[in-house]
């Protein structure tokens, strides 16, 4: 029997979903998937795959290459010892980026989302649904060609059942063609701010990126039009591209009011709050540099931020050093506000529980 | 009489404040004994110049005093502040922070804890706290 190898390529696609569900947690403090994302797909390592191979036995008797010496003996000159262990196999199993959103969705019971500002935004897609009578050799539609050809034939009684010998002609060809069709769509625009001043370290600024990832490839499941910006801050605010997000490391104070005003200012210049649907998520160790700048990113939020987004999701990374004083004055100040999610991240096991209380509002 | 000495005299438990030519020393002190000092904070104000321009010599300064090495965490030169720290100690988890402000700098000691970092006294002997102060207001 001659197995379809679709259904041998989806038992494989199970396999590779079961190891991602089982193994989710792992995943998401791991930044080997982050390093191996790619526009579309993700590359899933799975190690300690055994990949069956042939063993031979002993041959009895001499054959090419049986010179001298014994067995186990070293070859003169070859250096170092070889190992008595097995290689470790890494084997990495590709999933688009929507599978790994319903995966992640799944497992966190994220809700979906309700998107705004659908009838403002709408975009043309072409789909090859349509037949015409012209076009290109390479469109044409053989089926209903042949069944033209067949149709023809039989009306006017050239065709021969004994003889079943179908010839297309020019009016019997057909051809694929395209139709239109708009379709509407939301759009949404993520703005990520991080404090890069000197007391965010290494760790902290990994698990921002982690935890950047997974959300990316959640709300890029969500909309089809997602644009990310990258804004970072220390004493002073500027807005980066995403490599320089996630490397930048200042030695500066923490004015946390000047990626407010940076981001209010994105806002205002690029996405009308009817047609967008926006996110903010800042992540900070939460060390603010004086209690009159605290005050002062309290009226930007609640005057002029808040009411535009549909989310702003502060995430505090945790620091020996730092007072972590910012969460606490945002739960006192805006913490009632729905669109506010606080979230405390000690370690890198606290990212799934983090997103989940980013994402679990379904807003 | 500097300074330092002038301080030292006045070392009782509670809040004091000397003022000297030299500069101004604030201090909340939790006991005090012929030796040594338990204070929760010290601010020492140094008159006439800022601090600031000093920010690159205080981690030596604070940390020959201390007997850690200092280093700077956080320098806003527009705020005209800086934060040095001593790393935390692996035995009680505390650490040494200074801020300095214009020319004020600010010493304290603080214990990581799970709910965010707490304030607890610290213990310098007289000898060291004295050159502290000297090593502060002779920037």
């Amino acid at each position: 029997m001659i197995l379809n190898i679709e259904s041998d390529l989806n038992r494989f696609r199970n396999i590779v979903r079961g190891k991602v569900r089982r193994d989710l947690k792992k995943y998401m403090a791991s930044t080997e998937m982050v390093g191996k994302q790619g526009d579309k797909f993700v590359r899933i390592p799975l190690p300690q795959i055994n990949i069956p191979r042939l063993r031979y036995g002993k041959n009895e008797v001499g054959g090419v290459g049986q010179g001298e010496g014994t067995e186990g003996e070293k070859v003169p000159g070859s250096g170092q010892e070889a190992g008595d262990q097995t290689g470790e196999h890494e084997l990495d199993a590709e999933l688009t980026i929507d599978e790994l959103a319903e995966i992640l969705g799944e497992e966190l019971a994220l809700p979906r989302i309700e998107p705004k500002g659908a009838k403002h935004l709408s975009s043309v897609r072409d789909r090859y649904t349509g037949i015409t009578r012209v076009g290109p050799r390479a469109l044409r539609h053989m089926r209903r060609t042949w069944r033209e050809t067949l149709r023809r034939q039989m009306s006017t009684g050239t065709y021969d059942a004994a003889n079943p010998v179908l010839v297309p002609q020019k009016d019997d060809f057909r051809f694929r063609s395209w139709n239109s069709k708009t379709e509407p769509q939301s759009a949404a625009a993520i703005i990520y701010v991080m404090d890069v001043s000197g007391s965010m370290g290494k760790e902290q600024k990994e698990i921002v990126r982690l935890e950047a990832f997974w959300i990316d490839t959640w709300l890029r499941a969500q909309y089809k039009h997602l644009e990310t910006r990258f804004v970072i801050h220390d004493a002073a605010a500027r807005e980066v591209d995403r490599d320089t997000f996630f490397r930048t490391r200042e030695s500066g104070g923490t004015l946390i009011s000047t990626a407010y005003n940076t981001v209010e200012a994105i806002v205002s210049a690029d996405y009308p709050v009817e047609e967008w649907n926006l996110y903010v998520f800042q992540f900070s160790d939460g060390d603010n540099w004086s209690a009159s700048d605290t005050k002062l990113c309290m009226e930007i939020l609640q005057g002029q931020l808040l009411p535009k987004l549909n989310l702003f999701c502060y995430g505090q990374v945790e620091s020996e050093y730092g007072s972590g004083q910012f969460i606490n004055d945002l739960r006192e100040h805006v913490g009632s506000d729905e669109r506010v999610v606080l979230s405390k991240i000690a370690e890198r096991s606290d990212i799934m529980q983090s997103i989940k209380e980013f994402l679990g509002k379904g807003r | 009489m500097n300074l330092a000495e002038e301080l030292d005299q006045k070392l009782r438990p509670g809040t004091l404040a000397v003022a000297h030519p030299d500069g101004q020393v604030a201090a909340s002190v939790v006991d005090a004994d012929r030796l040594g000092v338990s204070l929760r904070s010290l601010r020492v104000t140094v008159a006439g110049r800022s601090l600031d321009e000093a920010v690159a010599a205080l981690p030596e300064a604070v940390g020959r005093c201390l007997g850690l090495p200092f280093a700077v965490s956080e320098h806003a030169p527009t705020l005209g502040g800086a934060v040095l720290r001593s790393p935390v100690d692996a035995s009680d988890r505390e650490f040494y922070e200074v801020r300095t402000g214009g020319d004020e700098a600010e010493l304290r000691r603080w214990r990581v804890a799970p709910a965010g970092r707490e304030q607890v006294p610290f213990t310098l002997t007289r000898k060291d706290l004295g050159r502290l102060v000297s090593g502060l207001t002779s920037r």
